[in-house]
């Protein structure tokens, strides 16, 4: 595929640029010649295949990581990305690019969840994912064990952030949200959205800082 | 501290990048992809911007010439008393005479000529054969067709009932059909001998002669 290797990458919230390996200038200008993601769907719904692939990889991880957090189980965050890139392909026609294409995107999503939510009563957010989860084979065992113990403070901690906070938490990180699409994205005003974030975040930040007191 | 450090602590934001590692199982991507291209396929596979318009416009179409055929069918279907839109009589008769016309080789081989000037019976009306007629110099069939039955002032069921005073079969030869006029002459039904010597004469200009 033609497509720039940039372009197929996820948002990653608003330090991607800092994180990336390549400069900030050298990924905001190939960022530039990449298609917009409005014009991509719109592409797509003209029946140009193409354009949905290099949408669907730009966008497939951060989707998949928001419903496993928010899932927390691998076979319902299975179920329900189905659900959304479904709901993606259905909605081809009638899109029209009045937002960002990443709100729309993230309100399938989160609305698909709620449905699944609601149709599996028995559904728990609770559980912890498996720490074994696609690890990286190449590492050396203190940082395994480092990141494992890490990642389960973390992991324990968005466990058991309130649903709604960690929903706000999980649309800024993956999805790279402003306060007011995450508003736009749960259906609740700013000023609601930005307090369940800064207090999903107050609470990360005291599980990182003391590992020890976690519950 | 900021509102906006509030909600964006790096920290956290670093660490949950680090270990949030995971990606879409290939499975997945293969069912999704796959979904996509065969959807975008079977609605854009054949033109669908026009394919939905033209079919809508065959089934009006379709539906307007059923119901002119359903409306036609039922106009020839009802009688029609009209004495101007209806058929004479005697246009039937000459357009069931033209196959037995056609058969009588020996009448056109006696009289070419004559047959050749001859106006297509189909076109004959009785009075064009008066007409004809007077104009050949052969007499009136009789004063009763003149005096009597007419044919222009005859009503179409008139014109009807008189059809059926001689059998169809009897009308193949001018033989035959001036033998049933006898019958009729016979029977007290002048009215109607005389109307069929009428068509007699017209069908058969020269059976007077010969006569």
């Amino acid at each position: 595929m033609a497509a720039n290797a940039e372009s197929l990458t996820g948002p990653r919230g608003p330090n991607t640029a800092a994180l990336c390996s390549r400069p900030a200038l050298a990924y905001a200008q190939a960022m530039a010649h990449t298609p917009d993601d409005s014009a991509l769907m719109l592409r797509y719904g003209g029946g140009d295949v193409q354009a949905f692939e290099i949408l669907y990889r730009r966008h497939k991880d951060p989707i998949y990581r928001y419903l496993l957090r928010l899932s927390g189980h691998q076979d319902s965050a299975d179920d329900i990305f189905q659900d959304v890139w479904g709901k993606i392909i259905k909605a081809r026609e009638s899109y029209r690019p009045s937002a960002k294409f990443t709100t729309f995107l993230y309100r399938v999503a989160h609305n698909c969840f709620i449905d699944y939510v609601r149709r599996n009563k028995r559904h728990s957010t609770n559980s912890v994912l498996e720490p074994e989860l696609h690890s990286d084979p190449a590492e050396s065992v203190e940082m395994a064990t480092e990141r494992h113990l890490a990642r389960e403070r973390l992991e324990i901690a968005l466990s058991t952030l309130p649903d709604e906070q960690r929903d706000a938490f999980l649309l800024h990180e993956e999805g790279g949200l402003s306060v007011d699409q995450i508003a736009t994205v749960t259906g609740c005003n700013r000023e609601t959205a930005k307090s369940r974030l800064r207090y999903a975040v107050a609470k990360l930040r005291n599980a990182i800082d003391e590992p020890a007191e976690r519950p | 501290m900021t509102t906006e450090s509030n909600h964006n602590d790096p920290r956290v934001s670093e660490a949950y990048q680090g270990l949030a590692t995971e990606i879409t199982p290939p499975e997945l991507d293969r069912k999704i992809l796959a979904l996509a291209a065969g959807k975008s396929r079977s609605r854009y596979g054949l033109a669908r911007a026009w394919i939905r318009p033209v079919a809508w416009a065959a089934t009006i179409a379709l539906s307007v010439a059923v119901v002119l055929e359903m409306s036609q069918l039922r106009y020839e279907a009802t009688p029609e008393f009209d004495a101007d839109s209806v058929e004479t009589p005697e246009e039937v008769l000459i357009l069931d005479e033209v196959p037995a016309r056609e058969k009588d080789d020996n009448r056109l081989q006696r009289e070419p000529a004559k047959a050749a000037d001859e106006p297509a019976p189909v076109q004959l009306s009785v009075p064009a054969a008066k007409q004809a007629r007077s104009q050949s110099g052969s007499k009136p069939a009789t004063a009763a067709v003149a005096e009597g039955f007419s044919f222009d002032t005859a009503t179409t069921r008139e014109k009807k009932e008189h059809v059926r005073h001689c059998d169809p079969d009897m009308l193949l030869s001018a033989e035959t059909w001036y033998r049933c006029i006898e019958d009729l002459r016979a029977q007290g039904l002048s009215d109607a001998a005389d109307s069929e010597l009428l068509l007699l004469l017209t069908e058969f200009p020269d059976f007077e002669e010969s006569r």
